[in-house]
């Protein structure tokens, strides 16, 4: 027993001694810069002129992806000392350092016998001369704008640790015509403007297209039948179909997180109400009862909640409830009218559009209606939709007499852009990552 | 009815119509269903992964720095039993860089000597008093904290981010420059927790690129203190809210 102990107190003794001899200072590094990281992207090499062709394309897309996240400054080529030859040799890290490259994106191309080509990258912590994942990839030649998304969401997710945005798609509105004589209809690309392609035809006016958050799926409001009406369109079949026949005017549909209910208002009798509805049974039920206006509902990502608008308080704001309908509370007490939230993605904001002075803002709260921010604000913002990593924010802005165009804005506020579309375009709807 | 009306009218409407089709043509971009063409993920071979050989080479590359520190081991931890020399990989090479280093830091010790500076300053720090010590530790903290905030990337922008805080060991040589890797110290797991590895990398990434800290041996009131800096504790986090 005293054996243990002397034991135990020379353990003791000896590691307070060693503590102290071990004593360092200590720094405090309390701030830092948000700068975007400085990154070197290589053309990709390819064995032959057109892969060598695709390996540049690869390389200029996830530069622009990454470019375009404010997070990631792609350094100059021209800046380039080394002139990777083979993947297979490590980078001279010495050379990067130099330019102040902090991560390195090396490539290949390579095309395979049946026709298909294999996409390899490395990924290169720069500054710790080790390579931080690599990837290859096979698909068809006229794939390799989603190989190159792919990639970027790749290096996004090792470079800030949360998932990346690239490999995504927009829904949206597109607006062509005269203003008195309007065609709208669906259209969808990916989320860097690139593959249009409509998906109705120009017959009916369609409305609020959204996606569903975890399946290839779109609701949208149509007026193919005459009425308006809430369709589903599955975009991995091309089937669509009416949701169901409503004794009166259905709108403003939203999918839960799984992707097995739909939450959508409908107006009888001129008093609308949101409803949700099973798309298995096609079981309905309703979780507003007011004599006000119920609308525009919005699942949290566990689905256990719904954020809606209601002018029940006098003027249109904002709401939260839970997912069967009770315990409903009003979170916006701002100046002006809030409408169209959205639930971010990670749960922790509510995106939404607030009218106040003849302006319309987008801006984000927290769900109990705290740490209201305002992002961006112009004479018509419209629509917030949020990035599968609930790290972006696209909407629609319309000018004085212009038509509408779809932007982007980051939380920060400080990265606005403008996304690039054929037509006009309003009532973007973000897609969750593909398959 | 005359003939030339009918003719003129049929012309007409097929003027219209081939003006409206050409004006729907003009407009239209291709209609279809959005298929989404798979991609394969392939698993990477063996001889694709470059990390093995890339860490072969960076060991080929050190080597040559370690080697430079090897004459200063025994004066930078003064000891009753001398190091014994870690074993020499290019006993045989002749190296440049090496033998430039070493005369550098000959002709360094004999300004000093000159300039009546002691004749090592490895040997100062130890007998620092308390109070002395202190004044020298918030120097040297308050350089590093200056010269980091500049290479560090805030966790700022993270989510949650008052819990990533990172605290990593540093050491230095006496010439400012970084000894080996950077050591994590807490927290100890977070390979499940992309967000706190991210804040890990971002603080390990600040050590490296900061690399060299020529600023502690050449500041006049702590250059010559190298035991007070040469290991060093720097914690990464956001101030935190009262």
């Amino acid at each position: 027993m005293m054996r243990r102990l002397f034991f135990a107190l020379a353990l003791v003794l000896s590691a307070v001694f060693a503590a102290s001899a071990e004593a360092q200072v200590r720094v405090n590094v309390e701030e830092g810069h948000l700068n975007p990281m400085p990154v070197a992207v290589v053309d990709f090499l390819g064995a032959s002129p057109a892969a060598q062709q695709v390996g540049g394309d690869i390389a200029g897309v996830v530069r622009a992806n990454l470019e375009r996240s404010a997070l990631f400054r792609p350094i100059d080529r021209a800046a380039f000392i080394e002139r990777i030859q083979a993947l297979e040799v490590p980078p001279r890290f010495a050379d990067w350092k130099v330019i102040d490259a902090q991560a390195l994106v090396v490539g290949q191309v390579t095309p395979l016998p049946d026709g298909r080509i294999r996409i390899d990258f490395r990924l290169y912590d720069v500054f710790a001369e080790q390579q931080m994942t690599g990837f290859s990839y096979a698909t068809t030649p006229d794939n390799w704008r989603r190989i190159a998304h792919r990639i970027s969401d790749q290096i996004y997710e090792q470079l800030t640790g949360e998932r990346g945005y690239f490999d995504s798609r927009i829904v949206f509105v597109s607006e062509s015509g005269p203003r008195t004589r309007r065609v709208k209809r669906l259209m969808i690309m990916d989320q860097d403007g690139a593959n249009p392609f409509y998906l109705t035809g120009p017959d009916a006016m369609v409305l609020t297209p959204r996606f569903s958050p975890s399946t290839q799926m779109i609701t949208y409001l149509s007026y193919e039948t005459g009425a308006p009406r809430v369709f589903l369109y599955n975009l991995e079949t091309n089937r669509r179909e009416v949701m169901g026949d409503f004794p009166g005017m259905s709108f403003a549909p939203r999918f839960s997180p799984d992707g097995s209910r739909v939450a959508f208002t409908l107006d009888m009798n001129g008093n609308a109400e949101i409803y949700t509805m099973d798309l298995r049974t096609r079981a309905r039920s309703r979780l507003t009862n007011h004599p006000a206006i119920d609308t525009g509902p919005s699942y949290s990502p566990d689905g256990s909640q719904i954020t809606f608008e209601s002018d029940r308080g006098g003027s249109q704001q904002i709401y939260v409830m839970n997912a069967d309908g009770s315990g409903q509370r009003r979170i916006s007490f701002g100046e002006g009218r809030y409408a169209t939230p959205v639930w971010s993605p990670r749960g922790d904001l509510i995106a939404f559009t607030r009218q106040s002075g003849g302006r319309f803002a987008i801006g984000v709260m927290r769900p109990d209606g705290s740490g209201e921010r305002i992002l961006t604000e112009s004479y018509l913002d419209e629509a917030p939709t949020w990035s599968p990593n609930g790290r972006v924010i696209m909407f629609f802005r319309e000018g004085r007499g212009q038509g509408a165009r779809l932007w982007s804005v980051d939380l920060t506020g400080r990265n606005l852009r403008e996304i690039p579309t054929p037509t006009d375009a309003s009532d973007p709807a973000w897609s969750p990552l593909l398959p | 009815m005359r003939p030339g009306v009918i003719v003129s009218l049929i012309g007409h409407a097929g003027a219209v119509m081939l003006t409206m089709l050409a004006w729907e043509a003009r407009s239209t971009l291709p209609v279809q269903g959005a298929a989404i063409v798979p991609v394969e993920i392939v698993d990477l071979g063996a001889e694709a992964n470059v990390r093995a050989l890339a860490e072969q080479v960076a060991d080929d590359e050190v080597a040559p720095q370690e080697e430079e520190q090897l004459p200063e081991e025994p004066a930078a931890a003064p000891s009753p039993t001398p190091q014994p020399r870690r074993p020499q990989t290019n006993d045989d090479d002749f190296n440049l860089a090496d033998i430039s280093g070493m005369i550098d830091r000959q002709r360094n010790r004999g300004r000093r000597q000159q300039e009546g500076a002691p004749a090592d300053r490895n040997q100062r720090g130890a007998g620092l008093g308390t109070e002395e010590r202190a004044t020298v530790e918030s120097r040297v903290a308050s350089l590093m904290d200056r010269a980091l905030r500049r290479c560090w990337r805030s966790t700022a922008d993270m989510p949650d981010p008052e819990r990533l805080i990172v605290v990593v060991e540093v050491q230095l040589d006496r010439n400012g420059r970084l000894v080996g890797q950077p050591r994590v110290v807490s927290p100890v797991n977070y390979t499940f927790d992309p967000l706190m590895n991210e804040a890990v990398n971002r603080a390990l990434r600040a050590v490296r690129v900061c690399d060299p800290y020529e600023f502690l041996p050449n500041d006049p009131s702590v250059g010559e203190y190298f035991e007070v800096w040469r290991t060093q504790e720097v914690r990464f986090g956001l101030r935190q809210s009262q």
